[in-house]
C-alpha cells in the first residue's frame, strides 16, 4: 500500500513537471446564482486541460472589478484575464492595459469574428480593433406577471408588442382603491435609473438616435426625443407606472407582484424564474416606430502585460468558454445570451426554449440589439440625462423644455 | 509638569504607523488634486482647475447643505439620547442590565450595508412597516425615499409660508437616513457614555447625597462635567464622521436620492473618483471637505473645550 | 420606597420601547434568514417565518468557504484590535500626561488624519501597501489600521480624568512613565480599554472597501466580501444575505459581551481608588 502511494508520488511528480503549468488569475463579476455556473464552466476546463490551471475569483460587482483592476494597473499586478463589462472596455483601452486580439484570432484557424453573434461583435471593438470577446451579452426585454395577466382577463401568451398595447394593457393591469383614491396594483414599471439604461431604447424605438453617429453632439433636443419623453412621463402622470417608488423599491413591487410589466435585463431571468412566486413571462420589447433594445454585460479579455505563454493559455481558456456548448449552459443558466451564431441555430437551443420557454425572448431581441453609444464622458452625460428625466418625472421640469436646456451642457461634455 | 522629551518616543509608534499609511496617501492626494487623473499612466498638472470647478459648481454647494443637514439631525439627538441610555443603564445591579445593554449595542455592531438594507425595507414607500402602522393609525402614507420636498417647507407649507431654499430642511429621504445615523450612534454613544460613567468616582455621589443634593442637582453638578470630556469626544467624533456619511446614502439612495437631494459631499466625491475616474476632482472636493471639517473641529477646540472638565 | 420602585418600572418601561425600536431591524433580518426566497418574495413584511427553514444557513456555508471567512476576519480584527490599543496606550498617554513641546498641535495633526474622506485616500493607501509587498495578506489588511487618530482621541480623553494624586503617588514611588502607564492607568482606564477593544474589533470586521480593494485571492477574503456575493446586479439573495449577517454579527456581539464583564471589574477598580 506504502509502496503503491509512493510510486503515484513519484508518477504525479514527474508528470507534472513535463507538463509545465500555466496558472491564470481571472477576475469576474459574477456573484451568487451566476457563479455557480461560471464555477463549473472554470472546473470542467482545467479538468480536460492539464496543462493550464485557471483561477477564477469573483472581485465585486462591475463597478468594484473597474476600480481594483485600475488601482492593480498602477502597481503592476492584478489578473492575467478578466471579465470586462462591455461598457468599460473604453476605460482599460485608454491606458493599453488590454491585449489587442486581432493577430490571434487572425492567426486562430478555430475562432474568427464571423462566428460570433453579428449584433455583438461591434460591442468589443474600439476603433475597429478587438479588446474582448463576448460572453456575457444580456439585452433589456420585458419582464411580465403571466398570474396578473389572467386576473385582468388578458392573454399571457400575447405580451405587448406596440407602446399603445402596452398602454392599454397597463390599464387594464392597474387596479385603484377608488374610495381610498390609492394604487394597489401598478400595470407597468418603466424605471430609468442612473446609468439611463433604460430610456436610450425607447427613443431608438421611437425613431430617434440619442447622439450624433460621430458622438459629436446629443440629439435628444429632437422633436422625436422631447416626444419620448412626454410620452414616457405620461406614463406616470396616468399612475401606470409607479411614480412614487424608487428604482428599487420598483423592482420589489414587481417581484412580490403588485407590478405587472417591466424592462429589465435578461442576465436576470434565471434569478426570477427560480424565485418569483408567481408565473413569470418574458417578452421582446414592445415597439412604436421601430424595434429596438439595449445590449448590455460583459466580455473576457486578456491584460496586456502577461507573458507569451500566458497569453496562449488565456486564448484556449477563452476559445474553450465560448463553444458552443459552454456557451449554450452559460446562457441557460442565466439568462445571458450565447455569444456564437452556431448556438442560436442548434437544436440544443430549441430544447432550452422548451425547458425554459422565458429565455426565447433575449435571443428573438438579437435582430434589434444595439450597443450602448460610449465617449470618455459617458458616465456622467448618462448621468446628467438621468436627472433630466427624473426631474420631468417628478413633475419640476416640463417635459417641452428639460432636454432643450440640458443639451448644450451635454455637448460640452462631448467635445 | 516637568517637560519630558519622552513623551515623543510615546508617540513614535502611532506616529510611524500614520506617516506610512495616511500622511503619504494624504500628501499624495493633494499633489492629485492639483491634475487631471483618470488612474491611468499619465496626468496632467492643471493648477488651481479643479478647485475653481468645484466652487463654482451649484451642485457642490448643495451637497455641503445637505451634508449639513445631515449632520446637525444626527449630532444632537445621538447625544442626548444616548446619554440617556447611558444614565437608564448605569446600575450594573439592576436586574437585566445586561441584556439591555446589549441589545442598545445591537445596532453598532450589525453590517453598516445590512442596517440600511433593513431600513429600506421599513421605510418602503408601498409595502413598509413605517407606512403600515401610519395607515393602521389612519393616517395618509408617505413616499419615503421619493419625497424631495424639505422636512420644514412641509412643515409651514401648512401656514402658507414659503421658506428659502436654505431654510427648507433636509428632504424627507434625507431625513431617513439621518433617522438610520441616529439608530446607530445611540448605541455607539450608549457605551461610551456608559464607560465614561464608570470613570466617576463613587466618592463624589455619596458626598453628595450626605449634603442632600437632589438627583437633578447631582446630574447638573457632579455627572454632566465629569462627563464632559466624553461628551467632548463624542461631540468631535460624530461631527468629523457624520460630515463624511458615504455608506447609507450609496445603499438607501444609490441614485442620490429624490432630484439629488441625498447627495452629500462623499455621496458626490465617490461618484467623481469611482464613476467618472476623475480622480484630481475628487481629490479637491475631498480637501475642501478636509478644510471645513478641520475649521469645526478647531472652532470646538477653541470654544467648547474650555467648558470641558478635565482632573 | 413605593416612589423608588415606580420609578424602576418607568425606567423599564423606556428601555424596553426603546429596546424594541433597536432591535426590530435586527429581529427582522433574523426571521428573514430563515425563510425561504420564494417565502420572502410573496410576503416580505411577516414577521414570524411560516416555514421556517435553516437551508439558508447550510447553504451559504456551501456556496462559500464562509468558515475561512470568519477566521480571517476573526485573525485581522484581533490584530487590529490590540495593536491600536496598544499604540493607542502609548500616545494617549503622552497627549494627556506629559509634556513637550508641540504636544497640541502634534494631537491636532493626527486628529486630522480622521478629517478626510477615506475613500480619497484608499487609492494611495494601496499604492503604499502594495510597493510594500503586503498585497494580499493579513499585514495588509492589519497595518494601515493599527494606529488611528479616533482611538488615542478616546483614550486621552480617559486619561485626562484619572486623579493627578495617583500619578505623583507613583513618581515618589519611583516609577518610569512607562511603569505608570502600566501600574497605574491601564488598570483604571479598564472600562474604557475594554469599549476600544470593541469597537477597533467592529470597526474592522464591517470594514468593505479596504479588503476589497487589497485582498485577491478567494483564501484571504473576509467575512464581508463573503457578504457581498449575495448581493449581484440580478436580485439579490435575501434569506442568504441575512443569514450570513447574522452569522457576520455574532462573534462581535461575543466580544461586546466578554469585554462587558471587564467593564464590571473596571468600576470596582474605579470605586475603590477614587
Amino acid at each position: 500500500m506504502k509502496r503503491l502511494a509512493l510510486l503515484l508520488v513519484v508518477l504525479t511528480v514527474i508528470l507534472s513537471s513535463t507538463f509545465a503549468q500555466v496558472t491564470l488569475t481571472f477576475w469576474h463579476s459574477m456573484g451568487d446564482y451566476a457563479k455557480l455556473p461560471l464555477d463549473q464552466l472554470v472546473a470542467e476546463f482545467n479538468r480536460t486541460h492539464p496543462g493550464i490551471e485557471v483561477r477564477a475569483i469573483y472581485q465585486g460587482t462591475y463597478d468594484e472589478t473597474v476600480t481594483k483592476m485600475k488601482s492593480a494597473l498602477l502597481v503592476g499586478a492584478g489578473p492575467d484575464l478578466a471579465m470586462v463589462n462591455i461598457e468599460h472596455i473604453q476605460i482599460f483601452t485608454q491606458d493599453n492595459a488590454l491585449m489587442p486580439l486581432d493577430n490571434l484570432l487572425s492567426a486562430d484557424p478555430e475562432l474568427s469574428p464571423e462566428d460570433f453573434v453579428e449584433q455583438f461583435w461591434p460591442a468589443i471593438l474600439r476603433e475597429g480593433i478587438a479588446y474582448a470577446i463576448p460572453f456575457n451579452i444580456s439585452a433589456l426585454v420585458l419582464y411580465y406577471n403571466r398570474d396578473l395577466f389572467r386576473q385582468a382577463g388578458l392573454d399571457p401568451e400575447r405580451p405587448p408588442t406596440t407602446w399603445a398595447e402596452m398602454e392599454e394593457m397597463a390599464r387594464a393591469l392597474t387596479v385603484v382603491d377608488t374610495k381610498r383614491g390609492r394604487t394597489l396594483q401598478h400595470g407597468l414599471l418603466w424605471a430609468v435609473d442612473h446609468m439611463f439604461y433604460q430610456f436610450e431604447p425607447l427613443v431608438w424605438q421611437n425613431g430617434g438616435e440619442i447622439f450624433a453617429e460621430d458622438m459629436s453632439r446629443c440629439l435628444l433636443d429632437s422633436e422625436i426625443g422631447i416626444e419620448t419623453l412626454r410620452r414616457w412621463a405620461g406614463w406616470f402622470d396616468e399612475g401606470l407606472s409607479p411614480r412614487d417608488l424608487t428604482v428599487e423599491e420598483g423592482m420589489q413591487s414587481f417581484m412580490m407582484g403588485r407590478v405587472a410589466m417591466g424592462a429589465m435585463t435578461s442576465g436576470g431571468i434565471r434569478y426570477g424564474f427560480e424565485n418569483l412566486p408567481w408565473d413569470l413571462g418574458v417578452a421582446v420589447l414592445p415597439m412604436n416606430k421601430e424595434k429596438a433594445t439595449t445590449m448590455g454585460g460583459g466580455s473576457l479579455a486578456i491584460m496586456n502585460h502577461v507573458s507569451e505563454e500566458k497569453r496562449d493559455a488565456a486564448w484556449t481558456f477563452i476559445k474553450w468558454m465560448v463553444q458552443e456548448k459552454n456557451t449554450l449552459m452559460w446562457y441557460e443558466r442565466t439568462g445571458y445570451m450565447p455569444v456564437k451564431k452556431s448556438a442560436l441555430d442548434s437544436l440544443e437551443i430549441q430544447l432550452i426554449w422548451k425547458r425554459f420557454p422565458q429565455l426565447k425572448a433575449p435571443i428573438d431581441s438579437i435582430p434589434y440589439a444595439r450597443p450602448r453609444p460610449v465617449h470618455e464622458n459617458i458616465i456622467e452625460i448618462r448621468n446628467i440625462l438621468f436627472n433630466t428625466v427624473e426631474r420631468v418625472r417628478q413633475g419640476v421640469d416640463d417635459p417641452e423644455t428639460a432636454f432643450l436646456s440640458v443639451v448644450p451642457r451635454v455637448n460640452e461634455l462631448l467635445k | 509638569m516637568r517637560r519630558r522629551p519622552v513623551g515623543y518616543l510615546f508617540i513614535l509608534p502611532a506616529g510611524l504607523l500614520l506617516a506610512v499609511f495616511l500622511y503619504f496617501p494624504l500628501a499624495y492626494s493633494f499633489m492629485i488634486s492639483f491634475t487631471r487623473w483618470d488612474l491611468s499612466a499619465t496626468r496632467t498638472f492643471i493648477g488651481l482647475d479643479n478647485y475653481r470647478a468645484i466652487i463654482a459648481s451649484s451642485e457642490f454647494w448643495n451637497s455641503v447643505l445637505y451634508t449639513f443637514y445631515y449632520v446637525l439631525g444626527v449630532l444632537p439627538f445621538s447625544l442626548a439620547i444616548g446619554l440617556g441610555v447611558a444614565l437608564l443603564l448605569r446600575d450594573s445591579n439592576m436586574k437585566g442590565v445586561g441584556f439591555f445593554r446589549m441589545i442598545y449595542f445591537m445596532p453598532v455592531v450589525t453590517s453598516p450595508i445590512a442596517a440600511a438594507m433593513g431600513f429600506s425595507w421599513i421605510f418602503n414607500t408601498q409595502l413598509g412597516y413605517a407606512n403600515y402602522v401610519i395607515e393602521s393609525m389612519g393616517g395618509e402614507p408617505v413616499n419615503w425615499l421619493t419625497n424631495y420636498n424639505g422636512i420644514f417647507q412641509l412643515l409651514f407649507e401648512r401656514f402658507g409660508i414659503q421658506l428659502p431654499h436654505i431654510l427648507q430642511g433636509p428632504s424627507v429621504a434625507l431625513t431617513v437616513i439621518i433617522l438610520l445615523g441616529i439608530w446607530q450612534n445611540i448605541g455607539y454613544a450608549t457605551v461610551v457614555y456608559l464607560a465614561g460613567l464608570q470613570g466617576i468616582p463613587q466618592a463624589f455621589y455619596e458626598a453628595a447625597r450626605i449634603d442632600g443634593a437632589s438627583p437633578s442637582k447631582i446630574l447638573r453638578k457632579i455627572t454632566l462635567p465629569l462627563l464632559s470630556p466624553t461628551t467632548f469626544f463624542l461631540l468631535i467624533v460624530f461631527a468629523i464622521l457624520s460630515f463624511q456619511v458615504f455608506g447609507p446614502v450609496q445603499v438607501m439612495t444609490p441614485q442620490g436620492g429624490p432630484l439629488q437631494t441625498t447627495s452629500v459631499i462623499v455621496f458626490r466625491l465617490y461618484q467623481q473618483a469611482f464613476s467618472y475616474y476623475r480622480f484630481g476632482y475628487a481629490s479637491a472636493m475631498a480637501f475642501l471637505a478636509f478644510s471645513m471639517i478641520l475649521l469645526i473641529t478647531l472652532f470646538q477646540m477653541k470654544f467648547v473645550e474650555r467648558k470641558v472638565y478635565y482632573e | 420606597m413605593s416612589n423608588r420602585r415606580s420609578i424602576l418600572v418607568i425606567k423599564y418601561i423606556v428601555l424596553s420601547a426603546g429596546a424594541i425600536i433597536m432591535l426590530f431591524p435586527f429581529y427582522w433580518a433574523l426571521s428573514t434568514s430563515f425563510r425561504e426566497l420564494r417565502d420572502i418574495l410573496f410576503d416580505p413584511y411577516s414577521l414570524v417565518p411560516r416555514n421556517p427553514t435553516f437551508a439558508n444557513y447550510l447553504s451559504i456555508f456551501n456556496k462559500a468557504p464562509f468558515g475561512r471567512y470568519l477566521l480571517n476576519s476573526l485573525i485581522v480584527a484581533s490584530a487590529t484590535a490590540f495593536l491600536q490599543i496598544t499604540t493607542a496606550s502609548l500616545s494617549a498617554f503622552a497627549f494627556a500626561r506629559m509634556k513637550f513641546r508641540g504636544r497640541e498641535i502634534i494631537f491636532i495633526v493626527f486628529l486630522a488624519t480622521m478629517m478626510i474622506p477615506q475613500q480619497i485616500l484608499m487609492i494611495p493607501q494601496y499604492i503604499v501597501v502594495m510597493r510594500l509587498g503586503m498585497g494580499d495578506s493579513y499585514a495588509g489588511l492589519v497595518l494601515p489600521y493599527a494606529a488611528t487618530a479616533i482611538s488615542i482621541f478616546f483614550l486621552r480623553q480617559f486619561f485626562r480624568t484619572i486623579p493627578k494624586d495617583l500619578e505623583d503617588a507613583a513618581i515618589i514611588d519611583g516609577c518610569g512613565p512607562l511603569r505608570i502607564l502600566l501600574n497605574v492607568f491601564i488598570p483604571l482606564a479598564k472600562p474604557a480599554i475594554a469599549t476600544l477593544s470593541v469597537f477597533a474589533f467592529m470597526w474592522s470586521w464591517n470594514n468593505y472597501f479596504w479588503p476589497l480593494l487589497i485582498i485577491d485571492s478567494t483564501e484571504m477574503r473576509t467575512i464581508q466580501l463573503g457578504l457581498a456575493l449575495f448581493r449581484t446586479e440580478g436580485g439579490i439573495q435575501w434569506g442568504e444575505f441575512m443569514a450570513g449577517t447574522v452569522v457576520a454579527t455574532l462573534p462581535i456581539l461575543i466580544v461586546y459581551f466578554i469585554a462587558q464583564k471587564q467593564f464590571i471589574k473596571g468600576i470596582t477598580l474605579t470605586g475603590m481608588k477614587g
